[in-house]
C-alpha cells in the first residue's frame, strides 16, 4: 500500500503470425506497457546479431489517412451545426449527465476495418463534400457581393448608369473624394489641361471633403488624374462597373438574401447527414484510433524471419492474466520470461492505493510520481490534506457547503467523469474537517451565533476559540507542522537507508530527529523541573548539532534556520483560519449595519448581502485553503523525503468509450 | 472605548507596517506570476491548476504580515478588553512589524520573479513542476527570517507584558 505497484518485465517471443492476435488481446485488456526495444537493437551489436528492429504495420498509413478523413467530416459537421443549449438544460445535464451507451461491435482485423471505413466514408463523403463545396462557393460569392456593395455605396450619390461610361469609346470618368478647399480650385486647374470636361460634386463625410465626378475625354484622363492626385484626390476604382449604383446595390442585397437562404438549406442538409451518420462516424473514429495505435506499436518490437520479440511491463498482480492472454492468443506458441526490475531499469510507476485515497493520486502525479522503491505518500496525503484544509477554513457552515458541493459532484457529473468523482470525494473530506474544526474553534458563518443570537456553539472548546486564543491555535498549527515534517523525515530516512544512502539519511533526516528529540526532552525537563531530563535532553541536542556539522559542514547550521522556517510556515494554518473568520465577521457586520441603519431598503438588502457575501467568502477562502494545504505538502512536506521518478505507467490500452467488442 | 497609550499606538503602527509592506510585495509578486500563468494557460489549458499553485506561493509573505499584525493587535490592547501596552513594548511591536513587513516585501518580489519563470519552464516541460516549486520556495527564506524575528520580538517583548 505504501509503495508503488510492484512491476514485472515480461519478455515475450512468439511467431510472427501470432503477433496480431497477441497485440489485439493485450490492447483490449490494457494491463501492460510495451517498451520500445528497436532502439536497443540498433545500438547494441549483440542484440543486432540476433534481431532486427521491426517496422510499423504496412497498413498504418492507410488507417491514419482514413482516420483523418473521418475526423475531418466530424469536425466539419460540428463546426457548422452548433446547438445552443438553454441554461436550464446545461445545469440539468451537468447534474445528471446521460451515461453513454456502448455499442457492441464486431472484432475486425485491419483489412476488414479499412474496408468498412472506406465503404462508410464513400457513402457519406460524397454527400458532405458536395455540400461543403457548395457552402464554400456561397461564402465566396457572399464575400464578392459584400465588397461590390461597399464599392457601389461610395457611388450611390451619382444617379448615373456606369454602363454608358464603361462602354463609351471616347469618354471616361474620374470618381473620388477630395478636400473641399482643393476641390474649389480643381476646375481652374483642369481648364489648364482642357476645357472638355464636366464636374459634379456632392456632400460627403467628413464635411471638409467633397465627393466628385468628372467626365472628360479619354485622351485627357491620365493628365487630369495625375493633377487631381496631386490635389489629394482619393480615387474610386470604377473600371468594369456596369449599371446604376442604387440598382446594383439592390440586386446584390437580394442575392445576399438568397445566399443566406441557400446556406440555411445546405446546413439543414448537413444536419440531416449529421443526424443520420454522426454516431456511425464517431464509432468508426474510435475503431480507427484504436487500430492505428495497434499498428504503430509494431515499430517497438524486434524480429527475426519468423518470430517477434517484445518487452512489456505489467503490474505483478496482473502478470498471470497477461501471460494467460498471450498464451491463449498465440495458441501456446510463445515463450514468456518474467523478470524482476533491475536497479538500473526505469520502471514505469503505477500508484496503488485504497479506494478512499485514490482521488488524491492526482496531486502526487501532478508533482511527480514517486520512485519505484520510494514511499508513496498518497494515503498520508489523503488523511492530512483534508485536515489542513479544514484547519485553514475552520468554518462549520462553509464546511457543510463544501461537502455538499462535493456530494453533488460525486453523484452528478462524477457518474461519467472520473475527475469530477475524485474532486467530489476530496471536497466531501475537506468539508467534513472544516465542519469539525469550525465547531470547536467557534467558526460558523464567522461570528453568526454570538452576533445575532448572543450564544456560542455548545461544541466550542474555549482554549482554541480562534479569535480569543489565537496563540493556542498557532501552537496547534505548529505542532501539526512538527508532526507532519517529522513524518516526512522518518519516511526520507527509510527511503535513503533502503537505497543504501546511509550518509544521506543521517545528514538530511536523522540529525534533525535527534536535534528535535534533544530540544523536546530539555524543554520538558525545564518545564517540569526535572534536572536530569534537562541535562540529558541538552546532551542529545548538542550531539545533534555535532552530527549536523559533521554531516553537512558548517552550512548545516544555516540549514537549522531553514528547518525552523519550514516549521514556522505551518503558521499559515492559523492565518488562513483567522482570515476566513475575519471576512465572515465583516459580512455579518455589514449585514447588521445595513439592516439597522438603512430604513426599509436595508431590511431587503441585508439578506442579499449576507447570502452573496458568504458565498463569495466561502469560494475564495476554500480556494485559498486548498492551495495552501497543497503547498504545505509540495514545499514543506515533500522536500523532506520525496525524490520522484519520471515515468508513469501508461498502459497499452484500447480506450473504448462508445464501443465494446462482441465476443 | 479602550484608552490608547503611546505604546499601543506604536504597536498599531507596527501592525499596519507588517501587513502593508508584506501585502504590497505579495501583491506585486502575485500579479507577475498571474500574468505569466495567463499566458501559459492560453498556450496550454492544462497549465491552469499549476499556474494557480505558483500564483499562490508568493502569498506567504502577506500571510506572515497578516499574522504578525493580528498578534500585535491582540496583545497590544487595541482590541476591547486588551491590556494597554507600555512605550517600550510598543517600540518592540513596531520593530516586529518592520521585521516582517520589509523582509516580506523583498522576499515576495523575488519569489514572484522565480515563480513567473517557473511557470514558463513548466509550460515548456511539465517535468519541471517539482523543481520549479523548490526554486520558488527558496526566496521565502528571508521572509521566514523576518517572521521568526518578529515572533521572537513579540514573545519576548510584548506577550510577556512589555
Amino acid at each position: 500500500m505504501f509503495l508503488p505497484a510492484r512491476m514485472r518485465k515480461l519478455k515475450i517471443i512468439t511467431f510472427e503470425k501470432y503477433t496480431d492476435p497477441v497485440i489485439r488481446s493485450l490492447h483490449e485488456e490494457g494491463i501492460t506497457q510495451i517498451d520500445n526495444i528497436s532502439e536497443r537493437i540498433q545500438e547494441d551489436p549483440q542484440w543486432a546479431q540476433l534481431l532486427k528492429p521491426s517496422k510499423p504495420a504496412p497498413q498504418t498509413t492507410r488507417i491514419a489517412s482514413l482516420l483523418m478523413r473521418t475526423t475531418g467530416i466530424i469536425d466539419f459537421m460540428n463546426t457548422l451545426i452548433t446547438r445552443k443549449k438553454k441554461m436550464k438544460e446545461v445545469i440539468k445535464e451537468f447534474l445528471n449527465p446521460p451515461i453513454p451507451k456502448k455499442r457492441k461491435v464486431e472484432e475486425l482485423d485491419s483489412e476488414s476495418l479499412i474496408k468498412k471505413a472506406e465503404d462508410e466514408l464513400s457513402k457519406v463523403e460524397t454527400r458532405i463534400k458536395s455540400l461543403e463545396s457548395k457552402l464554400n462557393q456561397l461564402e465566396a460569392e457572399k464575400g464578392d457581393l459584400e465588397s461590390t456593395i461597399s464599392l457601389w455605396e461610395k457611388l450611390v450619390d451619382f444617379d448615373i448608369d456606369f454602363t454608358d461610361i464603361e462602354e463609351s469609346k471616347y469618354i471616361t470618368a474620374i470618381v473620388g473624394k477630395m478636400p473641399i478647399e482643393k476641390f474649389k480650385k480643381a476646375p481652374e486647374k483642369i481648364k489648364e489641361i482642357t476645357d472638355e470636361f464636366a464636374i459634379f460634386d456632392v456632400e460627403t463625410e467628413p464635411p471638409t471633403e467633397r465627393k466628385v465626378f468628372i467626365i472628360t475625354l479619354k485622351e485627357h484622363e491620365d493628365a487630369i488624374a495625375t493633377l487631381l492626385r496631386r490635389m489629394d484626390l482619393e480615387r474610386f476604382e470604377i473600371a468594369g462597373l456596369k449599371g446604376k449604383p442604387s440598382e446594383v446595390i439592390q440586386k446584390s442585397r437580394e442575392r445576399l438574401k438568397e445566399i443566406h437562404e441557400e446556406r440555411k438549406a445546405t446546413i439543414k442538409e448537413v444536419e440531416e447527414i449529421k443526424n443520420e451518420w454522426e454516431e456511425e462516424l464517431l464509432i468508426l473514429k474510435e475503431q480507427l484510433t484504436i487500430e492505428k495505435e495497434r499498428n504503430e506499436i509494431y515499430a517497438a518490437f524486434g524480429e527475426t524471419e519468423n518470430t517477434v520479440m517484445l518487452e512489456a511491463w505489467t503490474p505483478l498482480k496482473d502478470c498471470e492474466k497477461a501471460e494467460e492472454i498471450i498464451k491463449e492468443a498465440s495458441e501456446g506458441h510463445c515463450v514468456i520470461e518474467r523478470e524482476k526490475p533491475n536497479p538500473d531499469d526505469e520502471v514505469p510507476i503505477l500508484l496503488e492505493n485504497p479506494r478512499f485515497a485514490k482521488p488524491f493520486e492526482t496531486f502526487i502525479k501532478m508533482y511527480s510520481p514517486p520512485k519505484y522503491n520510494e514511499y508513496d505518500p498518497t494515503v498520508f496525503m489523503a488523511i492530512v490534506l483534508p485536515f489542513f484544509f479544514g484547519f485553514c477554513l475552520t468554518d462549520a457552515f462553509y464546511g457543510i457547503i463544501d461537502a455538499l458541493v462535493g456530494f453533488i459532484l460525486y453523484k452528478g457529473p462524477g457518474k461519467v467523469n472520473k475527475f469530477m468523482r475524485s474532486f467530489g470525494i476530496i471536497f466531501m473530506a475537506c468539508g467534513l474537517w472544516a465542519f469539525i474544526l469550525g465547531m470547536v474553534t467557534n467558526g460558523f458563518l464567522g461570528d453568526f451565533f454570538p452576533r445575532f443570537f448572543h450564544i456560542n456553539l455548545p461544541t466550542v472548546i474555549p482554549l482554541v476559540d480562534a479569535f480569543k486564543e489565537p496563540q493556542n491555535v498557532l501552537l496547534m498549527a505548529l505542532i501539526a507542522g512538527v508532526l507532519h515534517i517529522n513524518f516526512g523525515l522518518i519516511v526520507g530516512a527509510r527511503n535513503n537507508i533502503k537505497m543504501g544512502n546511509i550518509r544521506e539519511a543521517m545528514g538530511s533526516q536523522i540529525v534533525w530527529l535527534i536535534l528535535e528529540l534533544g530540544i523536546l526532552l530539555a524543554a520538558l525537563g525545564w518545564l517540569f523541573n526535572i534536572f536530569p531530563l534537562m541535562v540529558g535532553g541538552g546532551g542529545i541536542a548538542v550531539l545533534g548539532i555535532i552530527l549536523l556539522v559533521y554531516y553537512n559542514g558548517l552550512f548545516g547550521l544555516i540549514d537549522a534556520s531553514g528547518f525552523l522556517g519550514t516549521i514556522l510556515s505551518y503558521s499559515r494554518l492559523l492565518a488562513l483560519c483567522l482570515s476566513t473568520g475575519g471576512m465572515a465577521m465583516t459580512v455579518n457586520i455589514v449585514t447588521e449595519i445595513c439592516a439597522n441603519l438603512i430604513p426599509v431598503i436595508g431590511v431587503a438588502l441585508a439578506p442579499i448581502i449576507f447570502v452573496f457575501g458568504h458565498i463569495a467568502n466561502d469560494t475564495f477562502q476554500s480556494l485559498g485553503a486548498f492551495i495552501h494545504s497543497l503547498r504545505l505538502h509540495y514545499v514543506e512536506f515533500f522536500s523532506q523525503f520525496f525524490m520522484g521518478a519520471k515515468r508513469k505507467f501508461d498502459p497499452f490500452s484500447a480506450e473504448r468509450k462508445l464501443t465494446k467488442i462482441e465476443r | 472605548m479602550v484608552e490608547i497609550t503611546l505604546g499601543t499606538a506604536l504597536a498599531a503602527v507596527g501592525a499596519g507596517i507588517a501587513i502593508a509592506f508584506a501585502g504590497f510585495g505579495s501583491a506585486i509578486a502575485q500579479g507577475n506570476v498571474a500574468a505569466a500563468s495567463v499566458g501559459a494557460v492560453a498556450e496550454k489549458p492544462e497549465m491552469f491548476a499549476r499556474g494557480i499553485i505558483f500564483t499562490a506561493l508568493p502569498e506567504t509573505q502577506a500571510i506572515y504580515g497578516f499574522l504578525i499584525g493580528i498578534l500585535v493587535i491582540v496583545f497590544s490592547g487595541i482590541l476591547a478588553g486588551g491590556k494597554a501596552l507600555g512605550t517600550t513594548g510598543g517600540i518592540i511591536a513596531l520593530s516586529a512589524g518592520l521585521a516582517i513587513g520589509v523582509a516580506g516585501f523583498g522576499s515576495a518580489i523575488a519569489q514572484g520573479n522565480v515563480a513567473a519563470g517557473s511557470v514558463g519552464a513548466v509550460t515548456e516541460n511539465p517535468e519541471m513542476f517539482a523543481r520549479g516549486i523548490i526554486f520558488t520556495a527558496l526566496p521565502e527564506t528571508q521572509a521566514i527570517y523576518g517572521f521568526l524575528i518578529a515572533i521572537l520580538l513579540l514573545v519576548g517583548g510584548v506577550m510577556g507584558g512589555g
